[in-house]
């Protein structure tokens, strides 16, 4: 017979009281108030053998803590055998063993326990069951202990909601940390920080995230480093805001006058810009959708949206080379997502397509729009960041250089020609193929060297700025060098 | 943490395709390759590579570790070099390297705090 109660009159840290102490096999499954299950807990002989929860499954778990990507999570679905869980499918991939694949599910059952001892309403149901569980992968957890971690933070939750703004409130990132993607974060304060970067209230990143004690933990965390803060109401603020909401209801009318008069008011942010670009998209106005990406771009040169827009509007508009190159930084973002297989996917096709474009030109090519090594090394040095650069040969000697002069250039040049040469030695022996660039990296500085036949070309910087940015844009300058004709 | 625990873990990092600890001599002291590709030769490879940088670029300043990022057609190989051991990691080419980096960084602490 199963037992069934109301949380309101038996709360869920007594019923697990009670399942402990009466040694109970079997699974209790907890219901909301909509009679929606929100989380289930296994036991085994009074222990937690396993536990879910239905906001966040295990997939979308190890997801956004990168233990796994998407790609890798495609592969393992398919693979599953009929009737075979998700955990076993991942176990026998070899991708995680036992050890780790306990430790996961061990994180996964707590998480659920705190999340369910924090239900206030809504109801609960035990039955006596044999466990749907693979044996190597049941846990055997104290009840005890982990009422008592619960409590701890259900009080501590309390605390840090009191601290907490109101739900309808902005936050902003604080000046020293917009450039928080080269900082090594963790998983859960990355996603959060992208959707306080999205301009998102408290209330959708809940929405995202989850209300929960980690949530709520992070976003503390983040205000009391002064990483995030109350966006302050800049004059314009309302008109973004509705602008934003008559965009979602679909009344472009309304919307546009309301983006324009944001924009206008002189709102520096570049969600003013982008949703002005998403209004004018659906409106196929990719012109004019393509300006705003730009102008946002030029406000947060690393945002992923803006730059996945860009490269649409540009390929829409028939310019083939702006799109990939739009589309090859947005896939050197270091983040994982279903667009980012969607664009390079699209990537590949165009590059395709370029090609095609390239080597059927109707007419014969008359002038030449190719840079010379002097001109080439000017725009590197033009680069934010660049403390100089030079181009040499095979053997190391120094062809073109603009780097302040001095007796180190002809050393470096040596070092660098020789250094390459082991370099390629390496990567031939581990069969990786051709050596394409190299960058040594020493915190404070760095030294690129591109295989840019037949030059090698060096650029010193500093470090400032994300490393695959700076390779993609130094690749796109030395797309545009001239070569000399082989005879 | 022993050498053959981080590597393990660097093993389950997405992108990587396998990891190394070389002896300042270029003997291997902990691998986690696929057996096609040919360790000791490798090592040796990248045992005077970090020597070359050493003698030139090492001298421009001292202290911090230097990181070496290597990008070839169907692969990379990352490696970073103490006065004792080089810890090397090959990657996908499309591996994130933000990720890898911090796998690498992290690892390399790990190795230098299990040698104490």
């Amino acid at each position: 017979m199963a037992l069934i109660g109301s949380i309101e009159e038996i709360g869920i840290t007594d019923i697990l009281q009670l399942l402990a102490l009466s040694q109970k096999t079997g699974i209790l499954a907890v219901r909301n108030e909509r009679n929606e299950e929100v989380g289930v807990l296994y036991f085994k002989e009074g222990r937690i053998a396993y536990g879910r929860l239905k906001a966040q499954n295990m997939k979308e778990r190890l997801l956004q803590e990168n233990r796994i990507q998407r790609m890798q999570l495609r592969k393992i679905e398919g693979g599953m055998e009929e009737g075979e869980s998700f955990e076993n499918a991942l176990l026998r991939s070899k991708l995680v063993d036992v050890l780790d694949m306990r430790k996961y599910l061990r994180e996964y059952a707590e998480d659920t326990i705190f999340f369910l001892c924090g239900q206030r309403t809504g109801t609960f149901q035990f039955e006596r069951r044999v466990l749907p569980i693979n044996p190597d992968l049941t846990l055997f957890l104290k009840t005890d202990s982990l009422i008592i971690e619960s409590s701890r933070r259900i009080d501590e939750w309390t605390r840090i909601k009191e601290k907490l703004p109101p739900t309808d409130t902005v936050l902003e990132l604080t000046p020293p940390h917009k450039r928080w993607r080269e900082r090594n974060l963790k998983s859960s304060e990355a996603i959060l920080l992208s959707l306080v970067e999205q301009g998102k209230s408290l209330r959708e990143i809940y929405k995202v995230l989850g209300e929960d004690f980690t949530t709520a933990k992070t976003l503390q965390s983040l205000l009391e480093m002064r990483v995030v803060q109350v966006a302050s109401p800049a004059r314009g603020r309302d008109h973004l805001i509705k602008g934003r909401k008559y965009l979602l209801q679909g009344e472009m009318g309304k919307a546009l006058e309301l983006l324009e008069q944001a924009v206008e008011e002189g709102v520096e942010r570049k969600d003013a810009h982008l949703f002005l670009g998403d209004l004018l998209l659906r409106q196929r106005n990719f012109q004019k959708a393509l300006q705003e990406y730009e102008t946002a771009k030029r406000i947060d040169p690393q945002n992923p949206t803006v730059l996945s827009r860009l490269g649409y509007c540009y390929a829409k508009l028939g310019q083939i080379s702006q799109a990939i190159s739009c589309w090859e930084n947005f896939m050197l973002l270091p983040f994982d997502s279903s667009i980012k297989e969607r664009t390079e996917k699209v990537l590949k096709e165009a590059r395709i397509f370029q090609r095609y474009l390239d080597e059927t030109l109707p007419i014969p090519a008359v002038k030449t729009v190719k840079k010379n090594l002097k001109e080439i090394l000017k725009d590197i040095n033009r680069q934010n960041g660049v403390l100089g650069s030079m181009a040499i040969n095979d053997t190391g000697l120094v062809l073109e250089k603009a780097i302040p002069d001095s007796d180190r250039v002809e050393e470096a040049a040596a070092f660098s020609a020789s250094f390459l040469l082991l370099a390629m030695r390496s990567l031939l022996l581990l069969k990786m193929g051709n050596l394409e660039r190299a960058v040594l990296d020493k915190g404070d500085w760095r030294i690129h060297l591109f295989k840019v036949d037949p030059y090698i070309l060096v650029i010193l910087t500093g470090s400032e700025i994300h490393l695959e940015l700076q390779m993609s844009t130094f690749q796109r300058i030395f797309n545009e060098i001239e070569r000399p004709i082989r005879k | 943490m022993s050498i053959e625990e981080v590597l393990k873990e660097i093993h389950y990092t997405p992108g990587v395709r396998g990891s190394f600890v070389i002896g300042r001599d270029g003997s291997v002291k902990g691998a986690y390759l696929s057996p096609d590709q040919s360790q000791k030769e490798t090592a040796a490879t990248i045992s005077s590579m970090a020597k070359e940088i050493e003698e030139s670029a090492g001298k421009l300043e001292s202290g911090k570790a230097m990181v070496t990022y290597l990008f070839g057609k169907n692969g990379n190989l990352f490696f970073v070099a103490s006065e004792s051991l080089i810890l090397a990691i090959l990657t996908e080419r499309h591996a994130n390297l933000g990720i890898v980096r911090h796998t690498l960084r992290d690892g390399f602490k790990r190795l230098l705090r299990g040698k104490e």
